[in-house]
């Protein structure tokens, strides 16, 4: 190495910097979601291969999720208390749905929380300057890697709605991306309250994130319609699988009975319940890991 | 003996590595599978109640072939720690035992999924199934006989595939885990263990259950069930096959990819 | 957002902490097994127990200690990635559980077996998303950018992938990302882990550099006590979680009273006389050469030439400072 003079560095020797001002959470908010996007961008111009390869993995993955139960409504002409066309259109919600969940929350294991925790990784996050939760929020963000499930989505969103007699108004459209957005929500919040589960035990609960995402994987694209009153209630609030997609999507063919039309309020309100509740666990999981740390660590898959 | 020995020392600790981690940690994973059982078990029911289920498929068969497609499922999906130690790393590590790479890794998926698994989730559901309504017998005694010699089968098939797969997901490199995930996607559909072959349309469920994937899931639990369609020596016969022809594959692509494997995990 | 602190501020001021963690125990045995699934016996460790030192602005300190003797722990309260069980921390007047996020953009810590560098990135996007995240301005971003690629030799670097790097390249680059941000106080946990001689001599100049020219105040832990000497003007040694030592280098060889070695060679056929010579302590004979550790506050240097001036058949005589090595070492073995 030179040995170079850094006296010309006098206007910033340590401790004369002015950093640029904050002007609060939403534009560090922003500006940390320009930043992912920005990545994310550059990954997919680098390693265009591979990006592709995961774009097509998510498109396949999304059809396989769907297969079983369209090809269950082909042979018996629908089930569950909905037809053949309305089966299609709360998969094509389901598939929407873990496209917002893709496009927010597939970067850095932020959809997989409990491998955050249980390796230790969260060490990483405490040297930042920028709260926990604004971390949690940007840093999964992959608007071109993420995205193909999400334009899946729409694409059979769209085409399930021609077979559908609803009116596709603003409003419509309002309560349906207000569905989605609980729906993912809900999703999101039911695998971080189990990830809590990596603070007390980092090893053996780092792989509980897929775990707790399975049920919505397997099965939030079956109608629920035939089930008991019970079973619903269960499936509608303390095994939330019912809200992925079957509940919204009944609110939105308006065949469930709500005060403001298509609007899934029942989701809607669901969602910050359960995102109340993870807020809540998962800062005391923080004040654990305050207290104890994590006893291992290990660099997989972070970044 | 000798061999044994060291794998059963290997599964053992491997076993030991999850239940040090105290009953919540399991108990959370194992909560999730039995709401999903649950779930799965009431959506037959209601769709049970208001369809017409096809031919040598009733109500109790579907529901004992879910409660056994849970009950089993570390074994009709196999999943060893090959493709993520080759991301790690760590799959040099294993070269360096006395012992032979991929029964190493056999035995560690035994230890760390097959034991608690079956101890702690597998037995107490088969135990409690009665009192969901749920039949957990065979349809005969021979059945069961059929079934642990299907199962075996589909237990050694999911092996090579799973070895398969970690080949192919060395030479994939930053891809693997796409390989991972479309193989996730597609194990539960075309195994045949969320949905069995008999529901769905029958050129579809036909052409599924002449795949290898089929042999997997499908043809143990049909064994196990019985009814039409379910012939115990013919399934057992494609098993025996697919397994011909998926091991030779497996061990000629596991050993081709063994430098990339080592020079890329070292 | 000012960022300065004044001067009197001490840089840290660690007062009488106390850090404990429940380790679980297993004894490996298969009849434990339900035991512990229910009940998962736990052992209290005391990682830190009654720690306080203090350092100024502008130091550059050696944080050193046995395995497992709570350098890390101590760094990890130090940066607010832990609480302390008992006592205060104040890190540039901050308490860091209270105000990590302005703490943030004053200090850098970089654990030496971890990166913070974006894998599939070069090394340059990972810096611009620094920039980004602490939102460092343009201009100090740019001047701190120069520096590092100058002094750190980063130019080839900045444009390759991260997960292409060797574990020295790798480690500039992340020392470099660093110090984007001008931070004031530095945490190096074992920044030379791992590295190769030229590495490691790259990497001690550039701090001392930082250090001297920046003001800007190191804290480094490492097991290479050669390293840290070179470092480092002050070394703070931890046992079991208690301070130990607290001086410089040159006291801790004064307070081992090893603190000099005169190593004689002699020809073949002389040796007579030198197992025992008077202030001298032998501490290794091979072939012709003779080790001896000697106390100069016991025994005078005039004395111990005049006692070897009266051998016969010496060819060379060289007087060293004891090893730092050997003196820590010897003080490691004295607290077992």
């Amino acid at each position: 190495m030179e040995d170079r003079s850094i006296n010309n560095q006098t206007e910033n020797t340590a401790g004369e910097i002015r950093y640029g001002k904050e002007k609060g959470w939403f534009f560090t908010l922003m500006r940390l979601y320009g930043t992912y996007a920005k990545l994310d961008l550059l990954w997919f111009l680098r390693d265009t291969k591979y990006c592709l390869l995961y774009m097509v993995t998510d498109v396949i993955c999304a059809l396989a999720a769907m297969a079983g139960v369209l090809l269950l409504s082909v042979q018996f002409g629908g089930f569950g208390g909905m037809s053949r066309n309305e089966i299609l259109f709360m998969l094509s919600y389901g598939i929407f749905v873990d496209g917002i969940f893709n496009l927010f929350f597939t970067g850095e294991n932020m959809g997989n929380i409990s491998r955050v925790i249980g390796r230790g990784q969260l060490d990483h996050w405490m040297i930042q300057p920028v709260p926990v939760w604004i971390q949690m929020a940007t840093c999964g963000f992959c608007p071109f890697s993420g995205s193909s499930k999400l334009v899946c989505g729409i694409i059979m969103t769209v085409y399930s709605l021609y077979g559908l007699p609803v009116a596709v108004t603003p409003w419509w459209v309002f309560s349906f991306l207000a569905g989605t957005a609980a729906s993912t929500a809900v999703i999101l919040a039911f695998v971080y309250i189990v990830s809590c589960l990596a603070f007390v035990s980092p090893a053996a609960a780092e792989e509980i994130a897929p775990t707790a995402h399975s049920p919505f994987d397997m099965l939030k694209s079956y109608p629920l319609g035939g089930l008991s009153a019970f079973w619903k209630t269960c499936f509608c609030t303390v095994a939330p699988v019912g809200l992925a997609a079957w509940l919204p999507s009944l609110s939105l063919l308006e065949k469930a009975p709500g005060m403001f039309g298509p609007l899934p309020v029942l989701t809607i309100v669901m969602a910050a319940v359960y995102m109340a509740a993870a807020g809540m666990l998962f800062k005391k999981g923080m004040n654990y890991y305050g207290k104890y740390g994590c006893p291992r660590y290990s660099g997989f898959g972070h970044r | 003996m000798k061999r044994l020995q060291q794998y059963t020392a290997t599964a053992r600790i491997c076993a030991k590595g999850v239940f040090d981690g105290g009953l919540l940690s399991v108990a959370g994973e194992y909560l999730v599978r039995f709401l999903q059982l649950i779930l799965l078990v009431q959506i037959w029911r209601s769709f049970g109640e208001s369809s017409v289920l096809p031919d040598g498929m009733s109500l109790p068969v579907l529901l004992t072939y879910t409660l056994m497609a849970s009950v089993f499922r570390q074994q009709l999906d196999i999943i060893t720690p090959a493709t993520s130690a080759l991301w790690e790393g760590s799959i040099t590590g294993r070269y360096l035992r006395p012992c032979p790479v991929l029964g190493g890794l056999a035995a560690e998926t035994i230890g760390r999924w097959w034991i608690p698994v079956f101890l702690f989730y597998s037995v107490p559901v088969l135990l409690i199934s009665p009192l969901l309504g749920i039949s957990p017998l065979p349809a005969s005694a021979w059945n069961l006989v059929f079934f642990l010699i299907s199962l075996a089968l589909s237990a050694s098939l999911g092996f090579a595939l799973d070895f398969i797969y970690a080949s192919m997901a060395i030479r994939m490199k930053n891809g693997c885990w796409a390989a991972q995930m479309v193989r996730e996607a597609l194990t539960q559909l075309f195994t045949g263990a969320l949905i069995p072959f008999a529901m769905l349309p029958g050129w579809a469920g036909q052409l599924l259950s002449w795949l290898p994937t089929g042999s997997i899931a499908s043809a143990p639990l049909s064994i196990y069930v019985g009814g039409a369609g379910s012939s115990p020596l013919y399934l057992i016969g494609l098993q025996l096959f697919w397994n011909a022809v998926l091991w030779p594959i497996s061990l000629w692509i596991f050993h081709k990819s063994e430098e990339r494997m080592i020079s890329y995990g070292g | 957002m000012e960022n300065m602190a004044a001067p009197d501020i001490l840089a840290l001021d660690i007062v009488d902490i106390t850090k404990i963690y429940s380790q679980w125990q297993r004894t490996g045995q298969v009849r434990d097994i339900l035991r512990n699934l229910i009940h998962p016996q736990k052992k209290e460790i005391k990682a830190l127990e009654g720690l306080s030192l203090q350092v100024r602005q502008g130091e550059f300190a050696a944080y050193a200690g046995a395995n497992g003797a709570g350098k890390s722990t101590t760094i990890k309260i130090l940066s607010g990635i832990l609480k302390p069980t008992s006592g205060s921390v104040r890190v540039l007047g901050m308490d860091p559980s209270v105000s990590r996020l302005e703490l943030m953009r004053r200090i850098g810590v970089l654990f030496g077996q971890r990166t913070e560098l974006w894998w599939d990135q070069p090394v340059l996007t990972s810096f611009e998303w620094k920039k980004s995240v602490w939102n460092i301005p343009d201009s100090v971003y740019k001047e701190n950018l120069d520096m590092v690629t100058e002094l750190l030799d980063l130019g080839e670097l900045l444009h390759t992938f991260s997960r292409e790097l060797s574990l020295g390249q790798r480690m500039k680059a992340d020392l470099g990302m660093l110090l984007l941000h001008s931070p004031q106080v530095l945490f190096l946990d074992e920044p030379t882990l791992g590295l190769d001689v030229l590495a490691k001599r790259d990497m001690i100049t550039f701090l001392k550099k930082i250090n001297k020219e920046r003001g800007v105040t190191i804290v480094v832990t490492s097991h290479d006590m050669d390293d840290l000497e070179e470092m480092a003007r002050r070394i703070i040694l931890l046992d079991h979680g208690h301070l130990a030592f607290d001086g410089s280098f040159e006291e801790l060889r004064r307070v081992q009273g090893g603190l000099g070695r005169v190593r004689v060679t002699v020809s073949e056929d002389a040796g007579a006389g030198m197992q025992e010579l008077p202030g001298l302590t032998l501490e290794e004979v091979k072939d012709n050469v003779y080790e001896y550790a000697y106390n100069h506050e016991k025994s005078s240097m005039q004395d111990i030439l005049k006692a070897l001036s009266c051998l016969s058949g010496i060819e060379d005589v060289e007087l060293k400072r004891a090893p730092i090595e050997e003196v820590i070492a010897k003080l490691y073995r004295s607290w077992k």
